[in-house]
């Protein structure tokens, strides 16, 4: 135990030196002009949401045929848009660079002379950028899926209306553990952004070629299990058995506290010259 | 009782050497950490805030070591040399996040960061961004960042760069003022009059060794292999260059343009001043100003280095 105390420089993350740092990263944020780019990412399906919107609400006979339902673009809004983009590219942006960004501007001597620990002050920083890609991806989310539902009347959308936790709880959490990963590959990788670019579209993406457990350790197959819609179009994921709520539960936040434990130790053992 | 303390300090990067054996120890006051490009005077800061291990030896901060050490934070103020900040940011605001990662309250933490920057000379109700400051307006603010935990310990790199004047002077007279209040300063510059007005106590490091540590008259006392030039006005140079003379500790005396000056190279300053101080009582010869011309710190400097 001593010995692992030693490994994280003798210190452990404390609450209050945690919520600093977390408040620190979550201000900052909204303050960074070149992360309010990836604000704006968040606003695109939100914008399409509301083109679909508009678009029924004009008068041509040719187009109302072809425009789809809200409730049965819904889901393919939530595969095609949140599930295989925005939840693995925001934490990809977010994590990767949570600690390079400090170190190319030059300002991680500024965090590191606090009076709080390296753990706390990595974990910190991480739950602020979680915090952020989830409300992020949260007011997306609901504001894209309320317009497409609406657009048609709410009145036939009491059923996917009950689903929007659902979804919301697979992006919270998928979001929690693509930034565990993104900021373990930015801590340990000289190209964090191509790392990432593979593990998100190359790795996740071979999900249903990848044979037993191996599928295990991959984010996608485990979110799926999450949201309780057979009618999710997930191509040759779909085929596969989804695992059980409670294990994929399990595998996403053990997975995450793993990574994050490794994470810290790395940043806490690492010189910054 | 040392409140710094370093012993056989080294630190190396693959082959190349940063620190090479530094043993000091800094009580309260001032200290000049002096050096040129690549000496090692960062890599001795970045070693005493616990930002890199060292290879080998040990520092004691009051009493503590810095690495993995966190709460030893709050009573050491570090100013880095980069000019980074978060260019988002006002000065107040920066300050008072850095506060709060102390974990000062938002209003303690904005308080004391108004507090800190007054200090300095910024103005706290300064709302524009630090993106449009100018490198003094930024010194400013970095030097605030440090002082504002009022912490015993204050370790500055290069805090003159890229200031004014007029920035220069009252950031030389605020740290002044610190060593007076009794914090241990450490500050660190490659240009050396501006240390001679903070502090006549310098460690000197050259090629990742402490080259010299102490009172700047002093090192230049311990330069026995090295004439020292004295410039001397008296109403007769010509008599008192030949009592001079004779009275030996003198290797060379030259007349200047002026009539009433002559300048003296000793080898042994403490013979020599002795001698002259006999020579001052004498009658006649009115010595009336005695300057020692190369115990200035560039002097030290060159003698030191080359």
């Amino acid at each position: 135990m001593a010995a692992l105390a030693a490994g994280f420089g003798g210190i452990r993350p404390r609450w209050i030196d945690l919520r600093a740092a977390t408040g620190f990263e979550w201000r900052l944020f909204w303050r960074r002009r070149r992360l309010r780019g990836t604000a704006l990412l968040a606003a695109l399906p939100v914008l399409l949401a509301l083109l679909i919107a508009l678009l029924k609400t004009v008068n041509l006979e040719w187009l109302q045929p072809i425009l789809p339902r809200g409730v049965d673009i819904l889901p393919l809004f939530f595969v095609v848009a949140y599930l295989r983009v925005l939840l693995v590219v925001l934490p990809l942006l977010l994590g990767a660079s949570l600690v390079a960004r400090e170190v190319e501007a030059g300002t991680l001597a500024y965090l590191l002379v606090r009076p709080l620990s390296r753990a706390s002050l990595l974990l910190g920083k991480c739950l602020g950028a979680w915090l952020v890609a989830s409300v992020l991806l949260g007011v997306s989310f609901l504001l894209a899926a309320l317009l497409l539902l609406g657009a048609d009347g709410f009145a036939e959308a009491g059923p996917s209306l009950r689903q929007l936790p659902s979804y919301l709880v697979s992006l919270w959490l998928g979001s929690l553990a693509y930034g565990a990963i993104f900021t373990l590959v930015g801590l340990t990788s000289r190209r964090p952004g191509l790392v990432g670019l593979f593990l998100a579209f190359g790795w996740e993406s071979a999900i249903p070629y990848l044979p037993g457990l191996i599928r295990s350790f991959t984010v996608r197959y485990h979110l799926v299990a999450l949201v309780p819609d057979a009618g999710l179009p997930l191509g040759a994921l779909g085929a596969l058995a989804a695992p059980s709520v409670p294990s994929a539960l399990l595998w996403l936040v053990a997975g995450s506290a793993v990574l994050l434990t490794l994470s810290i130790f790395i940043f806490s053992q690492r010189d910054y010259p | 009782m040392p409140t710094l303390e370093v012993q056989d300090l080294s630190r190396w990067y693959g082959e190349v050497i940063g620190l090479s054996g530094a043993s000091f120890a800094l009580e309260p006051g001032v200290t000049g950490l002096l050096g040129p490009n690549g000496a090692g005077k960062s890599t001795l800061l970045k070693v005493l805030t616990g930002q890199i291990r060292p290879s080998r030896g040990g520092v004691r901060i009051l009493g503590e070591v810095p690495w993995g050490n966190p709460d030893l934070f709050h009573r050491v103020g570090y100013c880095p040399e980069t000019d980074s900040i978060y260019p988002e940011l006002g000065a107040r605001e920066f300050i008072a996040a850095m506060l709060r990662l102390a974990g000062l309250s938002a209003s303690e933490a904005t308080q004391k960061a108004g507090e800190a920057l007054t200090r300095t000379g910024l103005d706290p109700e300064l709302r524009k961004p630090m993106a449009a400051f100018s490198k003094g307006m930024r010194q400013r603010t970095k030097l605030a960042q440090a002082l504002a935990l009022a912490p015993e310990i204050l370790l500055l790199d290069e805090p003159l760069n890229g200031m004014d004047p007029v920035g220069r002077k009252e950031t030389i007279d605020l740290v002044v003022q610190l060593g007076r209040e009794g914090h241990t300063v450490l500050v660190s510059s490659h240009i050396l009059h501006e240390v001679e007005q903070m502090t006549p106590h310098i460690l000197l490091l050259h090629q990742g060794r402490v080259l010299a540590h102490g009172d700047v008259h002093e090192i230049r006392d311990l330069i026995e292999d090295r004439a020292r030039s004295v410039r001397l006005r008296c109403r007769e140079p010509h008599r008192l260059a030949g009592r001079l003379m004779e009275m030996g500790a003198v290797s060379g005396i030259r007349f200047t343009d002026e009539p009433d000056v002559l300048v003296v190279e000793t080898g042994h300053a403490d013979l020599f001043f002795a001698r002259l101080t006999q020579l001052g009582l004498e009658d006649g010869l009115g010595i009336e100003e005695v300057q020692p011309l190369d115990d200035d710190l560039h002097s030290v400097f060159e003698y030191l280095v080359r």
